[in-house]
């Protein structure tokens, strides 16, 4: 089945101009204040720093707010991989501060490839530590809590501010951690996954789900204090035994309370009920039919109803085929292709995506400059 | 009053190696320079669980601790963390659980005594002793679907909350020696239930010991310094050989692995700085071969059938690395990190015991959270001068 391009006059492109050699985006967060804070990262060469910006919902501007070398006063020029990414981190609390960590795999400057794990404590080339900081929206100050493990980035962190906590995920050793808003008292759980977990989110109990590299459902039971591994995974494709490279890759709670799911490796849609003692996931089949659909990702629940999602079809290596902006209806089951996501000249890919108070969805654009694509429902 | 002077700011850092920023084959590069991973070789991971059967060794339990292999090829280990576990490996089942051993456990020994029987040791919250035969474990008959499990056999330590260091077989002597927690060297008889204390050292001593060829043991205390002990004699000789270390770090120096090869020369590797060393028990003459790797810590040595001395260096906190030593040329190799995706894709990044199988695979135990059993079969040598003449 071929499918029409979405209709452009909904959807808007916002450039990151002031920054047009970055490449990627993979956090973003609504702020107590409304509006979009977004880390805007340096992937695929060396030397680059991370840069949180905020879209200012009511100015429809973007506005920059702090450079991450600054922050953690590392120099992209001092030799080390540099402190190029804000990776799925970034939270809000309710006094308007914005929580978040660092992330490395951005190669040193002048370097075009680097490891992690061969540079692992490489004295010259090495990572030396995700951090932890807190961004003041209305100072504009930051503060570096610092270095909680060496050698390792910080690709994931929520927040739960009633318990003054918050949890993390550290990359390459993939352990889930805990510390408090002060980025003290840590709390290391131990390794969870063989890569580290790439879809994770509260349920209304504030346990944290997330799944290892082969789609087992991990809960973080936050009365219990610990991990259960609950041997649960969603649909695997048969062929996939091992359900190798299998990560579930989007976790989001909807307002019926369920937790809805992507998978890596193929186009099926999940959930299940987090209240169950073992969830039991519930597959709800393809995300989109076989034209369109080979894989999901970038969840956002609208809370209004629905929750909308990207599929595409990937051609070949290094190829990527047309991206679709899908929408699932929670009361009838249904699951809507709303056209090729092409808008403005750009095709906007994205792993995460977030809503503002009006139900305007932010997703990652592409292009260089990178830019922001904003989706508005109702235009 | 000082002169005002305008702030020195300190000069832009210099990025001291710049790497190749081109790189027409990214994926290519990638593969033949950047990657850590082992390539010579071939390596495989097996969870630790079979694989019919839903896993009893969970998360948290399945640290492995020590690793044994017996004359019919099986290789049994024990697991470290909120329990214990005696495992064995099987080609068909692959890891099978033996049973629990402890709770809290953290450290163990094992070692092949007589035939297929095995003498395993653990220690941390409490401690323990145990005997196990394996040889129902290896046959597995024609239509024999499901894994053998032969009960284990305990037996109790001198002490109460006493644990065991390590343990070394002397076959000549028919009996199994161990040191433990309360710093006693103790002895368990091939057939005897009952446990002798040998004696009892005035040194803390490590977690490390074997059987020299005159049958005297060879063991490490405070500082890296060696020491021997002939059984009877009940009292522990001190040698004048100390574990190498960098100057100032004497008082922590300490020995993390000792191995004993198949021509009688002796291994260790130190914990604090990583030295590799060889020691002569005729002589008492150490000699220091130098670091294998930047890290500390040689957490374990095992002798392939190559003639390569396999170690494993990795300090807390840090990224195991296998490596080889050649005895012949004195020199070093890091292998690499170790990685697989036969049958499952995973990469250890702690590795706490290393053991020889019959047939020359390398066994790895990971010790993490979650913990997996690796095989390394190292590459085959390619052979000349066998080309048979055409015809």
């Amino acid at each position: 089945m071929k499918y029409p391009l979405v209709d452009e006059r909904r959807w808007e492109i916002v450039p990151f101009k002031e920054h047009p050699g970055h490449d990627s985006i993979w956090a973003m967060v609504r702020g107590a204040d409304g509006h979009i804070y977004i880390g805007l990262c340096w992937e695929y060469s060396g030397g680059g720093i991370a840069q949180l910006y905020r879209y200012n919902v009511a100015s429809k501007k973007l506005e920059h707010c702090l450079d991450l070398g600054e922050v953690t006063g590392e120099r992209p020029s001092n030799g080390h991989a540099t402190q190029g990414k804000i990776h799925f981190s970034l939270c809000a609390a309710s006094d308007g501060a914005i929580y978040g960590t660092t992330h490395c795999t951005t190669p040193p400057m002048g370097h075009a490839v680097w490891n992690p794990c061969g540079m692992w404590d490489d004295p010259l080339l090495g990572y030396p530590g995700g951090h932890i900081f807190r961004y003041d929206p209305k100072s504009g100050k930051a503060v570096d809590f610092g270095i909680l493990f060496p050698n390792e980035g910080l690709p994931f962190m929520v927040l739960d501010e009633k318990r003054d906590r918050l949890y993390g995920i550290t990359y390459p050793k993939a352990h889930f951690f805990r510390v408090n808003m002060a980025g003290r008292d840590l709390v290391d759980y131990g390794r969870v996954s063989s890569w580290y977990p790439i879809g994770l989110c509260f349920d209304p109990r504030m346990n944290i789900f997330f799944s290892d590299t082969n789609s087992q459902l991990i809960k973080y039971d936050v009365k219990q204090d610990r991990l259960i591994f609950t041997r649960q995974t969603p649909y695997a494709n048969p062929w996939n035994a091992s359900k190798r490279f299998s990560w579930i890759s989007n976790l989001n709670l909807a307002e019926d309370g369920k937790i809805y799911g992507t998978h890596y490796h193929n186009p099926h849609l999940f959930r299940f009920d987090p209240a169950e003692e073992t969830p039991r996931i519930e597959d709800l089949g393809r995300g989109a039919d076989t034209d369109a659909c080979q894989q999901l990702r970038c969840l956002v629940p609208d809370g209004r109803g629905r929750i909308y999602y990207l599929a595409w079809v990937a051609k070949g290596p290094g190829e990527a085929g047309p991206h679709f902006w899908c929408c699932y209806h929670l009361d009838t089951g249904k699951k809507e292709v709303l056209g090729q996501l092409q808008a403005h000249g750009v095709t906007p890919w994205s792993w995460i995506g977030v809503t503002d108070l009006e139900g305007n969805i932010y997703i990652k654009g592409n292009g260089r400059p990178m830019t922001l694509a904003i989706y508005h429902p109702n235009a | 009053m000082a002169a005002h002077r305008k702030p020195v700011r300190p000069p832009a850092e210099q990025t001291p190696l710049i790497g190749p920023a081109d790189v027409a084959d990214k994926f290519r590069f990638f593969f033949d320079k950047v990657s850590p991973w082992v390539s010579a070789g071939s390596v495989y991971g097996f969870p630790m669980h079979e694989e019919m059967t839903e896993p009893t060794i969970l998360e948290g339990e399945s640290s492995i601790g020590a690793l044994t292999t017996t004359p019919t090829g099986v290789v049994l280990g024990i697991t470290t963390g909120r329990r214990g576990h005696l495992f064995y490996f099987h080609h068909s089942f692959y890891v099978v659980d033996l049973g629990v051993l402890g709770e809290g456990v953290t450290g163990g020994a094992i070692v092949t005594t007589l035939g297929d029987k095995i003498v395993g040791g653990w220690r941390g919250q409490d401690g323990g002793l145990f005997r196990h035969d394996a040889r129902h474990e290896l046959g597995t008959g024609q239509e024999d679907f499901y894994s053998r499990k032969a009960p284990v056999e305990r037996l109790s330590l001198p002490g109460k909350g006493e644990g065991v260091l390590a343990l070394v077989y002397n076959p000549t002597a028919g009996a199994t020696y161990g040191l433990t927690t309360s710093n006693r060297i103790i002895s368990l008889a091939d057939d005897a239930r009952k446990v002798r204390v040998e004696v009892q050292a005035d040194a803390r001593l490590a977690p490390a010991l074997l059987r020299l060829p005159d049958g005297r043991l060879l063991g490490a205390c405070e500082e890296g310094q060696l020491w021997t002990y002939r059984p009877g004699t009940r009292a522990i000789e001190k040698t004048g050989a100390f574990a190498p270390c960098e100057k100032g770090k004497r008082y922590v120096a300490s020995v993390q692995s000792l191995l004993l090869t198949r021509n009688g020369v002796v291994y260790g590797g130190s914990g604090t700085d990583g030295f590799f060393f060889s020691f002569d028990p005729a002589t008492g003459a150490l000699l220091n071969f130098g670091k294998p790797h930047r890290q500390s810590f040689i957490r374990a040595l095992t002798e392939g059938h190559d003639g390569l001395i396999y170690g494993v260096v990795e300090e807390p906190k840090g990224m195991a690395h296998l490596f080889t030593f050649d005895p012949a040329g004195r020199v070093f190799e890091d292998l690499g990190i170790l990685n697989t995706f036969i049958p499952v894709q995973w990469s250890p990044h702690s590795i706490g015991a290393l053991c020889t199988g019959i047939h020359g695979e390398i066994y790895a135990g990971e010790s993490d959270t979650i913990s997996h059993l690796f095989v390394y079969y190292p590459p085959v040598v390619r052979r000349t001068g066998f080309e048979t003449a055409p015809g």
